[in-house]
């Protein structure tokens, strides 16, 4: 009866219900664009945050080594020599692309560990990330002059053309979105390791639509896992891969100073590299830089914040002042003056309801038809549960409201009051 | 049936504006009277329907609804007591303008604590027994005084009261639908429901069988 009562009242006042609800739908809107910039920047830490927030190494290689100078082809052979390490990083593998006429395709290649694969997926235009496949090895490319899609495949011969006969097959599963953000980097030159940030680089088409004699050349992403099953049945080496890069060396929780030294010597002997970092440092860098962009926008979230209680106060004031007479007739009917109030904060769920899903409704749209193009606006867990925390306060500012409002006066005030009307 | 005792009732008690509404009010009326209670504005009449309407409180003495003490009952006791044993027409009709005659007259049925059975049939016959029932379909926002009045004393009596309390039922009716009401009221008074009207118009006031004259808080009668 109190919900159908509710719906009576929610039914009356249309004109200012609505102008509430578009109010509660803005205040939402802004709370879940301020969760989505504030998971925007934790995301891209949360990907790799196992890896940051362990004890360990930060490494952009240029290549490692073991004794006898040769490169070493896998993150695997690294652990081996460490001690009490987990390995995990990009490789460079290098070879020649041609496409089904023969032509040669200029490709900077990147392939992952199956670790780094999995943590993270990069934003496609079209297609889809790639998978372990036995078959033939996928690839994901960056938007590209060669007009490379999905669907098309590649033919990698050996650098030096020693086994035409025995090239390997490359078949496109995705395009990257332009701007789109991927693991590692492209090319050698990144010289410091301070922060999450520091993983990743942006790919914008203007920057790598490569044409000869200008641009950089475009990306092709592979996994190592993959390139290894496909290739394991060739003795031939039309894909030579090193280790380069992007590279974590994860160290175990047990251990020991001695066991660092040792390792820190070992990697110092074999590995080149443009950048090294330990771990805490990245970690400690990485929060820092976080906290400063969240303290960036902590003045917009605090006038949301402010705007939320406002709103929810001065709809449920507006609310209730325009349901007295009608409580009040209720009170004359036999309803006690705190079910008046019950009503008042069912009217006022139901209108942070229609509110909630107005807000949802405008952030699939938004995603649907990019209203705000380039926007973080999404509706993740993230936004789900800011989203969820200012409804909660909505509606304890509004279960709150009435009791002050409506206790604060009795029945006979109220009947006195109408009488003077 | 309603017994007041030494009833003081003070507004801003302590101030300097303190003022007494009701000065030792003692009153009894019985089961199946139809008291009419009369004064000039400010008299103390509505402050004493308030208070046998359990809308008010009051600050001494004792007022008794079938033998029992009315004396700091918690707001919902009072409500209780509004829904089971007392109905109430206002001045201004008191309804709800937007939804139906019989949505009107169903309000009391439905925060009544026993659930009735057939409610829409028993608002359709109280409205009938006032006169309007075909038109318990209409909005009340397009109904005429009286007929506003009429629903205001079926959602009154639906759930059977034994008192009905009526604070200036015709003050805002012209002559023949004041006439109407009255003769709805003494229907009702026939049928053993107890009615007392507040009201400044001495011609209402002689068709009741009694008449309590109220002046400046204290009985004349």
């Amino acid at each position: 009866m109190y919900f159908l009562l509710a719906g009576r009242e929610f039914k009356k006042n249309l004109f200012m219900r609505i102008i509430i609800i578009l109010q509660i739908t803005i205040v939402f809107f802004c709370v879940v664009s301020i969760s989505s910039i504030i998971g925007y920047f934790y995301n891209y830490y949360d990907n790799y945050k196992e890896y940051i927030d362990s004890k360990g190494i930060l490494f952009n290689l240029q290549y490692i080594k073991d004794d006898e100078g040769i490169l070493y082809e896998s993150s695997d052979k690294v652990e081996d020599v460490l001690v009490k390490a987990d390995v995990v990083g990009c490789y460079y593998p290098w070879s020649i692309f041609k496409d089904a006429n023969e032509n040669e395709i200029e490709l900077e290649s990147i392939a992952y560990d199956k670790e780094l694969l999995e943590a993270y997926t990069p934003e496609l235009s079209e297609g889809r990330w790639l998978r372990d496949n036995d078959d033939v090895i996928e690839a994901v490319v960056s938007y590209n002059a060669y007009g490379l899609k999905v669907g098309d495949s590649l033919k990698v011969y050996d650098t030096y053309m020693l086994q035409p006969e025995a090239a390997m097959t490359v078949k496109i599963v995705g395009v990257l979105e332009d701007g789109a953000r991927i693991t590692g980097f492209p090319e050698f030159s990144m010289n410091s390791m301070e922060d999450y940030e520091d993983i990743y680089s942006d790919v914008y088409s203007d920057e790598y639509d490569y044409e000869p004699g200008g641009g950089k050349k475009p990306i092709i992403l592979m996994g190592i896992d993959n390139i290894n099953k496909c290739m394991a049945a060739y003795d031939n080496h039309s894909l030579e891969r090193q280790m380069g890069g992007l590279c974590f060396v994860k160290y175990s929780d047990d251990i020991t100073t001695e066991e660092i030294i040792e390792n820190e010597r070992l990697l110092g002997t074999y590995a080149t590299y443009n950048a090294k970092e330990d771990l805490s440092v990245v970690r400690e860098n990485s929060i820092e830089n976080i906290k400063k962009r969240i303290f960036a926008i902590l003045p917009i979230f605090i006038c949301v914040f402010v705007l939320t209680i406002i709103s929810a106060t001065v709809s449920c004031a507006i609310s209730i002042k325009k349901q007295m007479r009608d409580f009040t007739i209720y009170g004359i009917c036999g309803m006690n003056w705190n079910k008046s109030a019950l009503i008042s904060i069912i009217d006022c769920i139901y209108t942070a309801v229609i509110g909630t899903i107005l807000c949802i409704c405008v952030v699939c749209l938004n995603k649907k038809f990019l209203w705000f193009d380039k926007t973080m606006v999404d509706l993740g867990m993230w936004q789900a549960v800011s989203m969820f925390l200012a409804f909660a306060l909505y509606v304890v500012i509004s279960a709150i409201m009435p009791y002050m409002l409506i206790r604060g006066t009795s029945l006979c005030d109220e009947l006195r009051r109408s009488w003077d009307d | 049936m309603i017994k007041l005792d030494n009833i003081n009732k003070i507004y801003n008690k302590g101030k300097d504006n303190e003022f007494y509404a009701l000065r030792d009010v003692s009153l009894d009326i019985n089961t199946g009277e139809l008291v009419a209670i009369t004064g000039k504005s400010g008299a103390g009449k509505s402050t004493l329907l308030h208070i046998l309407a359990c809308i008010d409180g009051y600050d001494s003495g004792e007022y008794y609804l079938d033998d029992m003490l009315i004396k700091h009952v918690s707001d919902r006791k009072a409500a209780q007591i509004r829904n089971e044993h007392i109905g109430i027409v206002m001045q201004d009709y008191a309804l709800i303008e937007d939804i139906s005659a019989i949505n009107n007259v169903m309000i009391p049925l439905d925060f009544s604590r026993k659930k009735v059975k057939d409610a829409r049939r028993k608002a359709i016959e109280t409205l009938d027994m006032v006169g309007i029932g075909d038109m318990y379909k209409k909005q009340v926002r397009k109904m005429s005084g009286g007929q506003k009045q009429r629903v205001a004393i079926a959602r009154a009596i639906v759930n059977n009261p034994k008192i009905l309390l009526a604070d200036e039922p015709t003050g805002a009716l012209d002559n023949e639908n004041s006439s109407e009401i009255m003769k709805i009221f003494s229907n009702l008074n026939e049928r053993g429901i107890t009615v007392i009207i507040v009201t400044h118009d001495m011609n209402l006031a002689k068709q009741c069988k009694r008449i309590i004259e109220i002046s400046d808080g204290r009985i004349l009668e």
